[in-house]
């Protein structure tokens, strides 16, 4: 990380009064380190955990500061963000759970296997953190805890049913069910993010339906963004060589002609072994459009996302530091 | 609507009597179509509508340092909500 870099996030512990550039952030790892610390389980699978979550935190301070979200929504909210640590603490703890997961479906865990990580394991970490996710909440306000842990819950519902989908995806896939495959797992995650700290907060419901859909387009942004990043790796590396359908290769389907159909799904068969054909299939996914289509996409989320924030604005929500916190959002989505 | 943008897309960055038809009157070209495009998205569309070019109409040295054209760092990625005064 650039030594000169400053996160919009810092200000927050500033407009607190707090001389610490990244006490919210360590304030939530703290938490979940305490609580991994208190577990009474075996030494070693304790230790699995806070390697992760030293990991993760690492991760969070070098790049886009997920984990702050619920912090910002909750000080935007007029509230005091210290209260929604534990809030932000279990959907950190959920994202860790996710992102694992996300990695066994994938296939990287498999690839990975010569590191002390197996299958078995990961899932076994995934489980203990969805539990630290359950023990975060318990700890937030008495008031917001029973309506939290019930949209945590339906949220982890949505979330596995969009991952049970997308393992059944084949070449007959359409768009609508991407995008509705890709809402369930990520639109609706951080939707929760949004929404938990503006409840976390004492917001009005109908500012708090606002945050929550400022917090789906936002997961949407960056799950296609993600796509877009998987589609542009080096040869080898991306998407495209690990077989994996995502949004590229599903508009390409959406698009093409029946030849070119039968061409996409024979190039993406054979990319997974053979390079020249991973180069083949990225350039008939660019020469048909799916890399504009994927910028397109996200423009349009992004835009959807501003315009909640104008309205957020308008009632008079304090949401600058969000407002810049989503600027580096954009910027780092630029320089990546 | 996704399968809708993806469509124009697809014509736009196949077809390039398509694309000249969109430049000159987007809202006619997509209706005569029979697609129906967000306000939001056609307001993208006409935005970035330089890197959704015909593949045969691009300049040779287009994509050799940014592969979305600027159009990332471009007027898409600006907001008046994002340069309003504290």
């Amino acid at each position: 990380m650039n030594p000169q870099y400053h996160h919009p996030a810092d200000d927050l512990a500033h407009a607190r009064g707090d001389p610490g550039t990244h006490d919210l952030l360590s304030d939530v790892y703290a938490l979940l380190t305490e609580l991994c610390a208190s577990a009474e389980t075996d030494e070693a699978y304790r230790m699995a955990l806070q390697t992760v979550l030293d990991a993760a935190y690492t991760s969070d301070l070098g790049g886009l500061r997920l984990t702050m979200l619920p912090l910002l929504i909750c000080q935007a909210s007029n509230g005091v963000a210290d209260k929604v640590v534990p809030i932000a603490a279990a959907w950190r703890a959920l994202h860790i759970a996710a992102k694992l997961l996300d990695d066994v479906q994938d296939g990287d865990v498999v690839r990975m296997s010569s590191s002390s990580l197996d299958l078995g394991r990961v899932i076994n970490l995934s489980t203990g953190f969805i539990t630290m996710a359950n023990l975060a909440i318990v700890r937030a306000e008495p008031a917001v805890c029973p309506m939290l842990q019930v949209m945590f819950s339906r949220t982890i519902l949505q979330m596995a049913g969009g991952q049970y989908r997308e393992l059944q995806l084949n070449a007959s896939a359409s768009l609508d069910q991407y995008f509705q495959i890709i809402a369930a797992k990520s639109g609706s995650f951080f939707a929760l993010a949004a929404w938990s700290g503006a409840c976390g907060a004492g917001a009005e419901p109908d500012q708090i339906a606002l945050y929550e859909r400022f917090g789906y387009n936002l997961g949407m942004l960056i799950q296609i963004m993600d796509d877009l990043e998987g589609f542009r790796c080096s040869v080898g590396q991306g998407d495209l060589a690990q077989g994996h359908l995502t949004l590229p290769f599903i508009y390409a389907l959406e698009v093409a002609s029946t030849p070119e159909r039968a061409r996409l799904e024979q190039l993406l068969h054979s990319a997974v072994v053979d390079v020249e054909a991973e180069v083949q299939l990225r350039h008939l996914l660019t020469v048909l459009g799916a890399e504009a289509y994927l910028l397109a996409e996200m423009a349009v989320y992004r835009a959807q996302a501003l315009a909640v924030l104008d309205a957020l604005h308008s009632n008079g929500s304090a949401t600058k530091l969000l407002e810049e916190w989503f600027v580096t959002l954009q910027l780092w989505m630029k320089q990546h | 609507m996704a399968a809708s943008l993806a469509h124009i897309i697809h014509r736009l960055t196949t077809d390039a009597q398509f694309h000249a038809r969109f430049q000159a009157s987007p809202v006619e070209t997509v209706g005569s179509c029979g697609l129906v495009l967000s306000h939001q998205e056609m307001k993208v569309l006409v935005e970035m509508l330089d890197l959704v070019s015909h593949v045969d109409s691009r300049s040779s040295d287009d994509n050799t340092t940014d592969s979305t054209s600027g159009w990332i760092g471009g007027a898409s990625f600006t907001h008046s909500a994002l340069t309003r005064p504290a």
